[in-house]
């Protein structure tokens, strides 16, 4: 977790998407962006609470652009991931807590294949509600074995006229719709 | 980005790496879809032991990720062969053109079915043996039991029709396998049949080539992969599989014995793009490579200048 937290006020906020960009419908895309990648570094650096670390790496800018400071960075988000090393090292210094934090993250075999057993209905169902398209597509591209799907998916790609990374990035998009299909699924059954 | 995503980046490396998913969306949508696989290569137990162990320790460290590998888990099991023959329509879409890369690969993973699959049969057979001994035996304990004998008769009889029902599905499932796995013997004669007549036009005035497929299989797993040059080879065909780490302009390879020492190295190596994705196609002189243990270490030239290591490949040399 966080060493502390800093406020984000509106004004701060204001001046954040002016930041970003002068188009504020823009700007608040960029946001969105920016923090969706932060959350995910923190996320691969061990951090036990990725998004509260994003949300403090952006406050941070945020209150500095807030009192007027001109960030002479070349790229904006590339004075975002400074700010963000620094929280993160921040946070290292209390290691031992989160460390602590994660006692109950530890692999439990049993308990990942129970979690998978309780997602199999939703995701059956989530399956059959896509569209057509994407249903087909998602199916085909996770199909077979290692080796198999690596060549399914070339051909997919060219059946489809576009690049390996577009339909990676596709099949992306439509697999976070089905996880969040199969949680909310799970919160309603848990409800 | 696999290494990333596992936590074996050196920190200048990973910081630098960092900077470029920040400003460059579609590095970081690429690094999004190679997290889906690498979830997927967990769940479907296709990770190395070291990734494997490295994946539990270094990337279910949030809530967030272990619901993803739970989904992942679940859509492994959606997708697993039983129900994708659901799907033959789907299937019939993505036609499998013939290729010797495919051919080989093929051959190989239907051995390697095949070994697997006979190990399996004779596994649960001794299993469901001893089962049925273990249950005759503990009845007839029980039959001479003085207490409670009628329950423990009832509770065995009940055990021994659950062994029974069991080996009817055992038997059942024996079945499909031994039709799956006589399918694959054709394939493999097929295959093995194809593979000779290609060897056969091998032209006597082309050079001999020795070649291996790297792929991260063998990565960080400290090579377990084999090369074999025949004495009148001339050349070493090294085929990196890339594994998707492949947005780079251009590669850097050096390889080094297992002490360390440079072999050999080349710079500007460009990626050639495969049925699998891509690869990199290093010809080397087969005289520089002695029996022994080697690494090829691959790093990648990013757009922004930066070199980031893309993986490490170990293999051993026989002569």
């Amino acid at each position: 977790m966080p060493p502390k937290t800093t406020f984000l006020d509106s004004e701060a906020f204001g001046a954040l998407l002016d930041f970003l960009d002068a188009d504020r419908e823009a700007a608040g895309d960029k946001f969105q962006s920016l923090r969706r990648r932060l959350v995910k570094l923190f996320e691969v650096r061990g951090a036990r609470f990725p998004e509260d670390l994003a949300d403090e790496t952006i406050s941070r800018v945020a209150g500095k652009v807030g009192k007027g400071l001109k960030i002479e960075a070349q790229d904006p988000f590339r004075y975002f991931c400074g700010v963000a090393f620094l929280v993160f090292k921040e946070v290292t210094r209390g290691r031992s807590r989160e460390l602590a934090a994660m006692e109950d993250l530890r692999f439990h075999p049993a308990q990942e294949l129970a979690e998978a057993d309780e997602r199999l209905p939703h995701l059956q169902r989530c399956l059959e509600n896509l569209p057509k398209d994407n249903h087909q597509l998602i199916l085909s591209y996770h199909q077979g074995e290692k080796g198999e799907r690596i060549s399914n998916r070339r051909r997919l790609a060219d059946a489809l006229g576009v690049t390996a990374t577009a339909l990676r990035i596709r099949a992306h998009r439509i697999r976070l719709a089905l996880e969040s299909c199969v949680e909310q699924g799970l919160s309603a059954d848990s409800a | 980005m696999v290494l990333y995503l596992l936590g074996n980046l050196a920190e200048a490396d990973q910081e630098s790496l960092e900077e470029t998913l920040l400003v460059d969306e579609e590095a970081f949508a690429r690094l999004e879809a190679v997290e889906d696989d690498l979830i997927d290569a967990y769940a479907r137990g296709e990770l190395s032991k070291t990734d494997q162990q490295r994946f539990r320790q270094r990337f279910l460290t949030t809530q967030g990720r272990r619901q993803r590998v739970a989904f992942g888990r679940a859509l492994a099991t959606e997708m697993s062969p039983k129900e994708s023959s659901k799907e033959e329509s789907t299937e019939a879409a993505v036609p499998r053109p013939a290729s010797r890369g495919w051919a080989l690969r093929l051959a190989v993973a239907a051995n390697i079915l095949l070994a697997l699959g006979l190990a399996w049969l004779a596994a649960q057979t001794l299993n469901l043996k001893g089962q049925v001994r273990e249950l005759a035996s503990q009845r007839l304990d029980a039959m001479e039991g003085r207490e409670s004998l009628s329950d423990q008769a009832q509770d065995l009889s009940r055990r021994l029709a659950e062994g029974q029902e069991r080996a009817v599905e055992l038997d059942q499932m024996v079945k499909t396998q031994a039709e799956e796995l006589t399918r694959k013997g054709e394939q493999i004669a097929a295959l093995q049949g194809d593979l000779a007549r290609r060897t056969s036009t091998r032209s006597s005035a082309q050079p001999l080539v020795a070649s291996i497929l790297l792929s991260i299989g063998v990565r960080s797993e400290g090579g377990s992969a084999q090369l074999e040059i025949p004495a009148a080879a001339d050349q070493v065909e090294l085929q990196v599989d890339l594994e998707g780490d492949d947005a780079y302009d251009d590669f850097r390879v050096t390889l080094r014995t297992g002490a360390g020492a440079q072999v050999w190295g080349r710079k500007g190596v460009e990626a050639v793009a495969t049925e699998w994705g891509s690869e990199l196609l290093l010809k080397l002189p087969a005289e520089l490579l002695k029996p022994g243990r080697y690494e090829l270490a691959v790093e990648g030239l990013a757009a922004s200048g930066d070199v980031l290591p893309v993986g490490f490949y170990g293999f051993s040399v026989v002569r």
